[in-house]
C-alpha cells in the first residue's frame, strides 16, 4: 500500500511538472501581454517598454521559463503583476473562503443526496421515489445564477431574512466587542443562501448516482441472503446494500470535492464571495501570468491528489481492491 | 416502513436546526451603533493594491483618491483647476523657466507635517524609477527644489502645457513613509519592479480619509482623517468636512446585487454607472435619487490608415457620413449618452470645438446614403449595383469597386466582446449593416480584449476597430499621442497610423504652449484637422447614472464624471 | 408430525403479460431429518418454492393458493415481521457460492455473526465469535481465515462458509438451492458428502434444489421432479431414479452423466417448456412427450400411485 501511494505521488509530481510547462507555454501563446493590456492613454510607449523590462517579460522565453520554474519551486510562484504581492499570498487570502463555502456545500449535498438516493432506490416506483427523483432532476438542471438571484431576491430583498450577498457584515466585524463566535455566526449567516443554492444545484447528482448504484446493488444475491437471514430492512439497506452502493459514489464525491477548490467564478460572483474562482478569471482576463498559472497549478494539484485519495479510499471501502 | 425515513429525517432536522440557529443569530440586532455616521459605498471590486504607483484600475483609485492628494484639483462647476495642497497659483518666471508654488499648511494622517520635501521627493522618485503613467509628466522637469518648508520650485527644461494640468495634479506621497522603501528598491536589480512590489498596508496621505481596516475581498473601512488640511476651511465655496465618520466600501460581485443592496439600504451609494435596465425600478423608489452626469469619455471607430482602402480620406468620410450616431445612442445606449463629433467630448467645455465637420449631421438614413454615395462616386468608386439608382432612389447596393476598378475586399471591424462591453459590440453590428447597405463587405467581429489590443496597438494587424476611453483626461495632450506620427509605432498610441507633418508640428507646439488661450486655439485647430481626415470617427460618450439613498445623507456634489468625487465626500452630511 | 407440509401450493408472478403461474398445485411433505430433492429445468418453479418456503418471494410474486406449514407454523399466512423471526431460525438457506451470495465488503466472520446476533440479541460479540469458530471447525474451514473477505476464499471455501452460515442457528429445515453447481466435480463431491454427514449429525430436514437428478438421487431420501410448475413425479430417491415412470423424469435421467454406472449416450430433451401465463387444459409435457395421445392435451392428468410412496402425474404411465 505504501509503495503504491509513493508510486502514485511520484506520478503526480511528473504530471504536475508537465502541467507546469504546458501552462507556461499556453499563457505565452495567448495573445496580449500584461503590459499592453493596460489601456491607459497616460502610459507612454517608453513607460510600457520600461515596465516590460522591469517585469522580465523581455527576456528570452527560456530564461523566463527557468525563472518561472525557480519561482514555482519556492512555492511563492513569483509576484502577481496586478496585486504586486507574492502570488502565494494572494491565493492564501482567498482560498480558505472558497474551501469554506464549496467544501461545505459538496459535503452537505453529498450527505443529503446520498441518503435521499438510498431512500429513493429503496422505495423505487413509489411516491417518495418519484418526488425525490423529479426534484433532483429539476433542481439539477436549474441555471445557477438565475436560481441564486431568485433566492437573493426573495429571501434577502423581499423577506429580509438574509444579507444581500457578501461574506461578512461590516457592522459585526467593525464592532470591537464582537467575539469569535459572533463573527463565525455572521459568516454562517452569510453562507446560508449560497449554500442553499449550491445544495439545490448539486444534491440531485449525488441522489441520482446513489439511487442507480443502490438499485444495482439491490439486485445482488447477498441482499437476498441478508433478507433470508432475517435482518431488518433498515439493516439490509444500511449495512449490506449501502456500503456496496457507496463505491461508485465515492469517486463522484471525491472528484467534486476536488473541483470545489476552483469553486466556480459564477457562484462567487453572484454571491460576492471573495474566493479563488474570481481571482482565476481576473488573472486570466488581465494576463496576470504568475497568478493565473498558480491558480491553475493549485487546481491541477488538488484534482490529481484527490484522484490518489479516491483510489486509496477505494481500497479501504472495497476489500477486493488491494495495491 | 416509517423507520426508513428516520435517518434521512434526522439529517434534515440537523440541517434545519443549524439553519434556524444561524438565522436567529443573524437577525439579532446588529450593532448599528458602530455604523452610525458611516457612509456605505457599494463597489464591484476591491482595490488591487494600495501601492499608489502600482494601482492602475478604477476601483483601486476610488480608495486611493481619498488618501493621496495632489497640489491642484478640478473644481465641480467648470472643471477648472484650483489649488488643493497648493496655497495658490504657481508663479512663473519665464526667464528661468521656473514655477514657484506655495503649499498649504497641512499634515499627513500620521500627524507629521506635509512639507515641500514631500513634493520634491514624489517628483524625484517618479523621474528616477520611470513610474508608469507618471513619468511623462515629469520628463521635462530639470529639477524640483524645496525653497523652504512650504515653498517648492519646479525648474523646467522646456515649456510644457501639461505642467499645470498634469504635473501639478500628481498625487503626493509622504517622504517619511517611502524613503526606506525607495532605498530598498534602489538596491534591487529591477528597481521599478521592486518599488511596485512594495506592500503598502497603511498608506499615509493628506486626504480626508485614512485606511482603518481592510477585510480582504469584503470591505474597506476608511475613517475620517483628523489631520485633513481642508477640515473647516472654505474651498471653492464649499465648507469642507468630512462630516461623516467614515466610509465603508462594500464589494459586490454583480451590479444586480449592488442595486438590490442600494434599494434595501445596505449601501448609501453605488459608486458605478448604473445600466439603463435598472432605472425603471430605481425611479419608482422614493428613497433613491439618481444623478445623471456627463462623462469625459470617447468611444470611436478607428481605421488602419496604413492599408487600402482606409488610406483614402474620401472613404473614411463616407463611412463617417453613413454612421447614424443618434440611432446608436437611442437604440444601444437607450438614450443615455451624447453624440460625439469631435475627438474631444463636449463636456470638456474649454477645449471642445463645436465647429468641426459633422458628417451626416441631421440626416435621415436615405440622405446619409445619398451623401456617402456622392462622396464615393466623386472619389472614383463604382458599384455592381449602386446604392442610389438612376431615379435618385436608394436601393440595396452590391459589390463596391475601388477607384482602380478592383472589388473591395472583405474587411473586419474588431470590437471588444459583448460580455466586456455590449455597447461597442452592438455598435459594431449596426455599423456593419450600414456599410453593407453601401455595398461594402464589412464584418463586425468581437475579439477578447487582450487579443484586440495586441492586434491593434501592438501589431497594427487590423482593418477597423471600435474602442473607447471611459475617463479621458481633461487635458487635451492626448491629441498628440493619438495622431502624432512619432506615436505611429508598435505599442504607440497612434493606432490608426495617421501621419501629417502639419498636424505633428501644431500638436507639439500646442503641448509646449504655456498660454492657455493660445493652446486652446491650437487644440481647436487640431480637432478640425483630425475631423477632416477622420482617422477616428467619434461615436458616442455615455452619460453616467449614479444612485444614492436620500434617507441618511445629503449634500452630494455633482460634476463631470459623476458624484463620486472628493468634493462630495468632503461635503455630505448625515441627515 | 411432518416437519414441512406443502398443500396444493400455487404461486403466481404478476407480469406485464398477466399472471404467470410459476407453481401450480404442488403437494409434498417432509419428515424431520429427511431430505427431499426438487429437480427440473430452469423455470420449472423449484427455486420459487424454495423462496416461498423462506417467505422471500419477490415483490411481484405471491402465493395464490394452498398452504405451507413448517413445524406447525403456517408460513404462507405470516406477516413480514413474523416471517423475519422464522427465517434462519427455523429455516435457513444454502446459496450458490458462485452467485455472489456473500457480501464482498464484509468479513466472512462478521456475516456469520450477524446472522446469529440478529436472532439472539442476548449473544454478545465474543460468544458469537466462539460460535462462528465452532461452525468453521464443523465445515472444515481453517480458523486463520476467519477474518478474510469473500474474495480471498476459493469457491469451495465460500461454499463451506455458506453451509456453515446456514447451520448457525441449528435450523430444522435447510433449503439448498443448487449449492454445488459452479464447483469442480471433486469439490462438489466432497461438499455433498459433508452435507449429508451434517444432515445426519444434526437431524436437519433438507430441501435440495437442483437441475441435476443424479446428484439429488445420490444425496436425498426422496425426489420430487418438477415440470412447468407442477410436481410430475415423486417418491423415494432410488425408485424415482432407477424406476422412473414419467416420460420427463426418464428424459431427465438420460440427459445427465453418472459418476458410477455404465457409460451411456446423453440425450437432451427436445422442445421448450410451455408458456405459463395462460391456462393449460391438459398435460403440460405432452408437446415434448414421446408417448402423448390425443386425450393428453384435453384433460388434466391424474396424480397416481405407481409404487410404494411413488407417485406420478401422468395418465399413461
Amino acid at each position: 500500500m505504501r509503495k503504491y501511494v509513493l508510486k502514485r505521488l511520484a506520478q503526480v509530481m511528473v504530471i504536475l511538472f508537465c502541467i507546469l510547462t504546458i501552462l507556461f507555454v499556453l499563457f505565452r501563446l495567448a495573445p496580449g501581454d500584461p503590459v499592453t493590456r493596460m489601456v491607459d492613454p497616460e502610459m507612454t510607449p517608453e513607460e510600457s517598454q520600461h515596465l516590460i523590462e522591469q517585469l522580465g517579460l523581455d527576456k528570452p522565453i527560456w530564461t523566463q521559463y527557468l525563472i518561472y520554474l525557480k519561482n514555482c519551486s519556492t512555492g511563492q510562484f513569483g509576484y502577481s503583476i496586478h496585486y504586486g504581492e507574492p502570488v502565494a499570498k494572494v491565493i492564501w487570502e482567498k482560498l480558505p473562503n472558497t474551501i469554506l463555502l464549496f467544501t461545505t456545500a459538496v459535503l452537505l449535498s453529498a450527505m443529503v443526496g446520498i441518503s435521499w438516493g438510498k431512500i429513493a432506490a429503496w422505495r423505487k416506483g413509489k411516491a417518495t421515489d418519484l418526488v425525490l427523483t423529479i426534484a433532483a432532476l429539476v433542481t439539477h438542471t436549474l441555471f445557477l445564477p438565475w436560481l441564486a438571484l431568485l433566492l437573493v431576491w426573495i429571501f434577502a430583498y423581499q423577506l429580509d431574512w438574509f444579507p444581500i450577498t457578501g461574506m461578512v457584515s461590516d457592522e459585526v466585524w467593525l464592532d470591537p466587542t464582537a467575539g469569535f463566535f459572533t463573527k463565525a455566526a455572521d459568516v454562517l449567516y452569510h453562507m446560508v443562501l449560497p449554500l442553499t443554492t449550491l445544495f439545490l444545484i448539486h444534491f440531485g447528482s449525488y441522489l441520482l448516482v446513489m439511487r442507480s448504484s443502490m438499485l444495482d446493488t439491490l439486485k445482488e444475491d447477498y441482499i437476498v441472503l441478508a433478507r433470508a437471514k432475517g435482518l431488518k430492512e433498515r439493516d439490509i439497506r444500511n449495512k449490506h446494500a449501502a456500503p456496496n452502493a457507496w463505491l461508485p459514489v465515492v469517486t463522484s464525491v471525491g472528484l467534486s470535492l476536488a473541483f470545489s477548490i476552483n469553486g466556480g467564478a459564477l457562484t462567487e460572483t453572484v454571491f460576492s464571495w471573495p474566493g479563488i474562482g474570481r481571482e482565476l478569471v481576473f488573472a486570466v482576463s488581465q494576463n496576470d501570468y504568475p497568478l493565473a498559472q498558480a491558480c491553475f497549478m493549485l487546481i491541477s494539484t488538488v484534482v490529481l491528489m484527490s484522484n490518489v485519495v479516491v483510489d486509496v479510499l477505494y481500497a479501504y471501502l472495497d476489500p477486493r481492491i488491494r495495491y | 416502513m416509517a423507520r426508513h425515513y428516520k435517518f434521512a429525517c434526522f439529517t434534515c432536522k440537523v440541517v434545519a436546526a443549524a439553519l434556524l440557529a444561524v438565522v436567529l443569530f443573524g437577525l439579532a440586532p446588529a450593532s448599528q451603533a458602530a455604523s452610525n455616521g458611516m457612509l456605505k459605498v457599494g463597489v464591484l471590486e476591491e482595490p488591487k493594491s494600495l501601492n499608489l504607483w502600482l494601482a492602475s484600475d478604477a476601483w483601486s483609485n476610488r480608495v486611493l483618491s481619498m488618501i493621496y492628494q495632489p497640489l491642484f484639483v478640478r473644481e465641480p462647476k467648470d472643471s477648472k483647476l484650483v489649488p488643493w495642497l497648493a496655497a495658490g497659483e504657481p508663479v512663473y518666471d519665464a526667464g528661468k523657466m521656473t514655477y514657484t508654488l506655495k503649499l498649504r499648511p497641512a499634515k499627513w494622517s500620521d500627524g507629521t507635517d506635509f512639507t515641500a520635501e514631500d513634493v520634491v521627493f514624489t517628483g524625484k522618485i517618479i523621474k528616477e524609477f520611470k513610474i508608469p503613467r507618471q513619468s511623462s509628466k515629469f520628463s521635462f522637469i530639470e529639477d524640483i527644489v524645496a525653497v523652504d518648508k512650504h515653498t517648492v520650485r519646479f525648474e523646467l527644461k522646456r515649456p510644457k502645457a501639461i505642467f499645470l494640468t498634469r504635473t501639478l495634479t500628481t498625487p503626493i506621497v509622504q517622504k517619511k513613509q517611502w524613503e526606506k522603501v525607495v532605498a530598498e528598491a534602489r538596491k534591487s536589480e529591477k528597481p521599478l519592479s521592486a518599488l511596485l512590489r512594495q506592500a503598502v498596508d497603511h498608506p499615509v496621505g493628506t486626504g480626508p480619509f485614512m485606511l482603518a481596516q481592510w477585510k480582504k475581498g469584503v470591505f474597506v473601512y476608511m475613517k475620517a482623517n483628523p489631520y485633513f488640511f481642508g477640515k473647516g476651511q472654505v474651498i471653492e465655496g464649499y465648507k469642507m468636512g468630512p462630516y461623516i465618520k467614515g466610509i465603508i466600501f462594500k464589494v459586490f460581485g454583480t451590479a444586480d446585487a449592488a442595486v438590490l443592496a442600494l434599494r434595501k439600504g445596505s449601501i448609501d451609494f453605488y459608486w458605478n454607472s448604473i445600466q439603463a435596465g435598472y432605472l425603471d425600478q430605481l425611479k419608482g423608489d422614493s428613497d433613491i435619487k439618481l444623478f445623471v452626469s456627463k462623462k469625459s469619455g470617447l468611444y470611436y471607430l478607428g481605421f488602419n490608415l496604413r492599408k487600402a482602402p482606409f488610406d483614402d480620406m474620401a472613404l473614411r468620410q463616407a463611412v463617417a457620413t453613413i454612421i447614424d450616431k443618434e440611432f446608436i445612442i437611442k437604440r444601444i445606449l437607450q438614450g443615455y449618452g451624447e453624440v460625439l463629433y469631435s475627438v474631444i467630448p463636449p463636456g470638456n467645455t474649454f477645449y471642445y470645438n463645436p465647429d468641426v465637420p459633422k458628417y451626416g449631421y441631421g440626416m435621415n438614413h436615405d440622405q446619409r446614403i445619398k451623401k456617402a454615395y456622392e462622396i464615393l462616386k466623386a472619389a472614383g468608386y463604382s458599384w455592381e449595383v449602386p446604392p442610389v439608382n438612376g431615379q435618385g432612389q436608394v436601393q440595396k447596393a452590391k459589390d463596391i469597386r475601388l477607384p482602380d476598378g478592383d472589388p473591395m475586399k472583405e474587411f473586419v471591424i474588431l470590437t471588444p466582446p459583448a460580455d466586456y462591453d455590449p455597447h461597442r459590440a452592438m455598435s459594431g453590428q449596426l455599423i456593419q449593416e450600414w456599410l453593407r447597405a453601401m455595398g461594402m463587405p464589412a464584418v463586425s467581429r468581437p475579439m477578447a480584449f487582450g487579443a484586440l489590443i495586441q492586434k491593434v496597438k501592438g501589431q497594427h494587424d487590423f482593418d477597423c476597430f471600435i474602442l473607447g476611453y471611459g475617463k479621458l483626461s481633461l487635458d487635451p495632450g492626448y491629441l498628440r499621442s493619438f495622431f502624432h506620427s512619432a506615436m505611429n509605432k508598435a505599442n504607440g498610441w497612434n493606432m490608426s497610423g495617421y501621419e501629417s507633418a502639419a498636424y505633428d508640428a501644431l500638436a507639439t507646439e500646442s503641448n509646449n504652449a504655456m498660454d492657455l488661450n493660445l493652446r486652446r486655439k491650437m487644440i481647436m485647430e487640431l480637432q478640425k484637422i483630425v475631423m477632416t481626415a477622420v482617422p477616428y470617427i467619434p461615436l458616442y460618450n455615455p452619460t453616467i447614472i449614479e444612485g444614492v439613498r436620500v434617507d441618511r445623507f445629503t449634500g452630494w456634489v455633482q460634476m463631470l464624471d459623476g458624484i463620486g468625487n472628493i468634493w462630495s465626500f468632503c461635503d455630505i452630511k448625515p441627515k | 408430525m411432518a416437519l414441512l407440509t406443502v398443500e396444493n401450493l400455487g404461486i403466481g408472478y404478476q407480469t406485464a403479460k398477466g399472471l404467470l403461474k410459476a407453481v401450480d398445485g404442488v403437494n409434498f411433505t417432509l419428515e424431520p431429518g429427511h431430505s427431499l430433492g426438487l429437480v427440473g429445468e430452469s423455470g420449472c418453479g423449484k427455486t420459487t418454492i424454495g423462496m416461498a418456503l423462506m417467505g422471500l418471494l419477490p415483490p411481484n410474486g405471491r402465493i395464490t393458493e394452498g398452504r405451507i406449514i413448517l413445524d406447525g407454523l403456517e408460513i404462507s399466512a405470516m406477516s413480514e415481521d413474523e416471517l423475519r423471526k422464522v427465517r434462519w431460525n427455523k429455516v435457513s438457506m444454502i446459496f450458490q457460492a458462485a452467485m455472489n451470495a456473500l457480501n464482498p465488503v464484509k468479513r466472512i466472520s462478521a456475516q456469520m455473526a450477524e446472522a446469529i446476533q440478529v436472532h439472539r440479541p442476548e449473544v454478545d460479540d465474543h460468544q458469537a465469535m466462539e460460535r462462528v469458530e465452532g461452525l468453521f471447525n464443523l465445515v472444515g474451514l481453517p480458523l486463520e481465515r476467519l477474518y478474510d473477505f469473500p474474495h480471498q476464499y476459493s469457491g469451495g471455501m465460500k461454499q463451506r462458509a455458506i453451509i456453515a452460515m446456514a447451520l448457525a442457528l441449528n435450523p430444522k429445515l435447510v433449503i439448498a438451492d443448487e449449492p454445488t453447481t459452479a464447483l469442480d466435480v471433486i469439490v462438489q463431491d466432497q461438499i455433498l458428502k459433508e452435507t449429508k454427514e451434517l444432515q445426519r449429525q444434526f437431524n436437519i430436514g433438507i430441501i435440495f434444489i437442483s437441475h441435476d437428478i443424479s446428484i439429488v438421487a445420490d444425496v436425498c431420501h426422496q425426489i420430487g421432479v418438477m415440470y412447468a410448475g407442477q410436481l410430475v413425479e415423486s417418491g423415494p430417491a432410488e425408485e424415482v431414479f432407477f424406476n422412473s415412470q414419467h416420460p420427463y423424469t426418464q428424459a431427465l435421467v438420460r440427459s445427465f452423466p453418472t459418476l458410477a454406472g455404465p457409460k451411456t449416450k446423453l440425450a437432451p430433451i427436445p422442445g421448450e417448456p410451455p408458456n405459463l401465463t395462460g391456462t393449460i387444459p391438459g398435460c403440460r409435457f405432452c408437446d415434448r412427450c414421446p408417448k402423448d395421445t390425443a386425450s393428453c392435451k384435453l384433460d388434466h392428468p391424474q396424480w397416481r400411485q405407481v409404487g410404494p410412496g411413488h407417485h406420478v402425474l401422468c395418465d399413461h404411465c
